[in-house]
């Protein structure tokens, strides 16, 4: 083996990083200054481990719960500052979350140039009042994110480092905290998450697959899991390649492909999601989702006789699908097949008799066909169920026919 | 038999990446550095100019630079100069948005407590002047009388400091300390003007003021607005020139490298920067001077332990009986090589891996140490240390910036663009400078030398090639 396997295998070893980290901790002498990337966990178990290999060092540690802005005065209030030989500092990046926001994509999120976390031109500035003042060595515990944010934006402080410390998880310990880091559920969950709170999750997910010892198949996982999650805070291009690295993994992973198919949708890249959505259905032939959501693609493609055929054969699959019958409805509409349309609107209220959609394009049909009584009482249910509807039926020419009907004004006037 | 002091401790202790060299283990590396001799670059414009010059410093982070200023401190008092050197600390620069006023105070306070004036009055009544005004400000009440100047400087400049803290005092403040400051330009030249007197008296040509570590302020750009460093540098120059005496401040670098250069040159005398050891020339070819005056560097430091430990070493060496322990615990000087390095190839690799910067050369040692026992420093340590500091640079490099590094390398551009400039301001890309055979200095800028071991840059390299390749058939 050359000497760079050789190399790259020490460092995967959690055995042997940790070995050198007590080396290090053991000859310093006096001030100095750590970068331990570690999950939280292993970072309070390497705090126990520190003290019992090492007796003879005074050690510390210093839990941030909060942001802050002043390391030095914090711990310069310690008593116990000059008889310290190790000062672990944990939680420094909870002074970091407020920077990152969201916006564009990539990195272009952290590390900006317009907003700095206090802290970090805080430890920049005053690195030598840090070096003249403390006689010990500060150990930071960082994720791999607010390593990254030292690097970008405290660049001198970093700079004085004597090193960074990867601690590597053990196999089983790293699919501990994978299987921890996924969330499990529908796709509305991670929606309904916030915006920060998805950026916390897509930064974990990224340590997580560049762990050493990561085995190939939870990369899998943990590629589709950050694609859900870009895909919901709407970045699709990024999201898309999330997936695509799951399907290098692994290429028969149907949910990765139907996902990569629906954000192709989203990007407007339609002819490529259909034919995403064809290779799902290789693969899994009943995966009725796909099929559906390759009917709202093809509508988009103006395919119309083709969506209905593909809705057909989501509903055969699940038949009660309503939301399938809801889109059959709205492309017979379009092909001016008002009766088979109203079928397919009754089907889906059948199923969910307070589909607000449902009634609102059964009303549409009827507007259009000029059945007056069926049209308003079908809105009626709608904008009771959704206010939106009376909005919409404002403007929306397939009313044209009814429009000056007393009894439809007065449903729209009304608030 | 005596207890012999630790080696791997005491060496790696020489080798931290936050302490300047001990003045024994100083190497000069002007010739590697293409022939930039602080003395020459700085120092003359100095001893030349009859006029107070105003003199930007700038360089790399970790290659020497304060380590070249307190030289120029050195050779500037032989030669009768006054000097006030300060590296900026927290009650100078403490705030999160530092601005040029803080500067002006910082350069006071220093050069008040360096040339002790008794009762100078230009400069109090002005701090007793704009205290009149900025007390309503204030929430707690200070008199300017009985503590000494320097004290009383110090004071006014935390206030306004603290003040400013204060958001919705801020703007205010600014409008009140602006309105003021060309007047405290005068205040404090006329103080320097007295200084200049009373010390030509002893015999001292004039002052010079060093304001080293300013380039440790952040850069900051708000949308739509001017960069904190535009601020300082460039908005306020006339002020930060305007003092009557020879001033140098160190600045960041990204000012220097950018379209904002020429505006320095406008604005003060032509910026100087430190540049990187060169270890390869832009052929490839290993630059030997360069890696000799890195191998120079190791090897004094090498020195001081044998220095530290040489009574220990003594004492050892009159109890011990097996001479392998004594070469295992004795690293002195002749043998250094092949005791404390296993091979001298180790050493040249270091050396090259380092890119020409200083401090990446102390922290690949410093690791290497963390992953041995004992000595030698094995070529297998060095090799873990330089994975894992290429582990870092890919922590620093960010997605879109692959392309943009190999296309510099490729090319070998020179000119700078933002994207290109914050690479060189991460030290990805660095710049050498160096005399070809024909006498002419040329610069040029090459990738860190682990970073193109990096498969994604390798990958960007590919593609870029294929791109000149496409349009050249």
């Amino acid at each position: 083996m050359n000497p760079t396997e050789t190399a790259k295998q020490v460092l995967a070893d959690p055995a042997a990083q940790y070995q050198a980290l007590i080396r290090s901790l053991r000859r310093r002498k006096g001030f100095g200054i750590l970068f331990v990337q570690a999950t939280p966990a292993r970072g309070t178990r390497l705090i126990d481990e520190v003290r019992a290999d090492l007796p003879q060092k005074n050690v510390a540690v210093l839990t941030l719960e909060e942001p802050i802005t002043n390391l030095f005065k914090l711990i310069q209030a310690r008593p116990d500052q000059d008889t310290l030989d190790i000062l672990f500092i944990r939680g420094i990046e909870k002074s970091f979350d407020d920077y990152i926001k969201p916006g564009y994509g990539g990195e272009g999120n952290y590390y900006k140039l317009d907003t700095i976390p206090p802290i970090l031109s805080h430890l920049n500035q005053q690195r030598d009042q840090f070096r003249d003042t403390f006689k010990f060595c500060l150990v930071f515990l960082v994720p791999r994110y607010a390593l990254k944010y030292f690097i970008q934006r405290a660049p001198d402080f970093f700079d004085w480092r004597s090193g960074i410390v990867e601690l590597v998880l053990r196999p089983e310990e790293l699919q501990r905290e994978t299987i921890n880091s996924f969330l499990y559920g529908e796709f509305g969950n991670f929606k309904s998450l916030s915006s920060e709170e998805r950026t916390k999750r897509i930064l974990i997910i990224q340590d997580l697959i560049r762990e050493k010892n990561q085995a190939t198949a939870e990369k899998a996982n943990l590629f589709y899991q950050l694609g859900l999650l870009l895909h919901s805070d709407n970045r699709y291009e990024e999201a898309i390649a999330a997936y695509d690295a799951t399907l290098s993994i692994q290429s028969n992973y149907d949910d990765a492909l139907h996902n990569k198919g629906c954000a192709l949708s989203k990007l407007g890249q339609f002819e490529q999601a259909v034919s995403v959505y064809d290779a799902v259905l290789a693969i899994q032939p009943k995966y009725y989702d796909a099929l559906y959501n390759k009917g709202k693609t093809l509508e988009k493609l103006g395919q119309l006789e083709q969506a209905i055929a593909t809705y057909d054969a989501a509903l055969a699959i699940k038949p009660d699908l309503h939301e399938a019958l809801n889109n059959k409805g709205r492309a017979l509409d379009e092909l001016g097949q008002y009766e088979a349309a109203i079928s397919a609107y009754d089907a889906a209220l059948a199923i969910k008799p307070d589909s607000a959609n449902a009634f609102y394009n059964r009303a549409c049909c009827y507007g259009l066909q000029s059945k007056l009584d069926l049209a308003i009482a079908d809105l009626k249910s709608a904008i009771e169920l959704d206010a939106k509807y009376r909005q919409m039926a404002k403007t929306d020419t397939d009313f044209d026919e009814i429009r000056d009907d007393e009894r439809f004004q007065q449903l729209l006037s009304e608030s | 038999m005596s207890r012999l002091p630790d080696v791997m401790t005491e060496l790696y202790s020489l080798f931290e990446p936050f302490q300047p060299p001990v003045k024994e283990a100083y190497v000069d590396c002007n010739e590697v550095r293409g022939k930039w001799d602080v003395l020459r670059e700085l120092g003359r414009k100095i001893e030349r100019s009859k006029e107070p010059t105003c003199q930007l410093y700038s360089g790399h982070r970790g290659v020497g630079k304060s380590t070249e200023l307190l030289r120029l401190k050195e050779e500037l008092e032989k030669k009768d100069f006054f000097v006030v050197y300060f590296a900026a600390d927290s009650e100078d620069v403490e705030q999160n948005d530092t601005e040029y006023a803080d500067i002006l105070f910082a350069c006071t306070r220093h050069l008040v407590q360096a040339i002790q004036l008794e009762n100078h009055n230009p400069l109090l009544d002005w701090m007793k002047d704009r205290w009149q005004s900025l007390r309503d400000l204030a929430t707690t009440e200070f008199e300017f009388e009985g503590a000494s100047l320097e004290a009383q400087v110090a004071q006014f400049a935390s206030i306004t400091a603290n003040l400013r803290a204060v958001p919705d005092k801020r703007r205010e403040l600014r409008q009140r300390i602006d309105a003021n400051t060309p007047s405290l330009v005068m205040a404090m030249n006329a103080f320097i003007d007295a200084a200049q007197a009373k010390l030509a008296k002893e015999g001292k040509r004039g002052i010079v003021v060093m304001a080293d570590n300013l380039d440790r302020i952040v850069e900051k750009q708000e949308e739509g607005k001017p960069s904190n460093y535009d601020e300082i540098y460039l908005n306020r120059s006339e002020l930060l020139r305007g003092l009557n005496c020879h001033v140098i401040y160190t600045v960041p670098i990204s000012m220097i490298y950018s379209e904002r250069g020429t505006r320095l040159e406008d604005s003060y005398d032509k910026p100087d920067v430190l540049p990187m050891v060169m270890m390869r020339y832009p052929n490839g070819d290993v630059h030997e001077p360069g890696v000799d005056a890195f191998r120079e560097i190791i090897r004094k430091r090498v020195e001081q332990l044998d220095r530290n430990m040489q009574r220990e070493i003594e004492q050892f060496r009159a109890t011990a009986s097996d001479p392998q322990a004594i070469a295992k615990h004795d690293p002195l000087a002749p043998t250094w090589e092949t005791t404390v390095f296993d091979s001298p190839d180790t050493i040249r690799h270091l050396c090259l891996a380092s890119g020409g910067h200083l401090r990446i050369l102390m922290q690949l040692i410093q690791r290497a140490l963390d992953w041995l026992d004992e000595l030698p420093i094995t070529a297998q340590a060095v090799q873990i240390s330089i994975e894992e500091t290429k582990e870092t640079y890919r922590n620093t490099i960010q997605e879109g910036q692959w392309d943009v590094l190999a296309e510099v390398c490729y090319h070998k551009l020179t000119e700078n663009n933002e994207q290109r400039l914050r690479l060189l301001l991460n030290r990805c890309l660095l710049e050498y400078r160096y005399y070809d055979d024909n006498g002419m200095l040329r610069r040029w800028r090459d990738v860190h030398p682990l970073i193109r071991e990096l498969e994604p840059f390798q990958r960007a390299t590919r593609r870029i090639e294929a791109a000149a390749n496409d349009t050249s058939s």
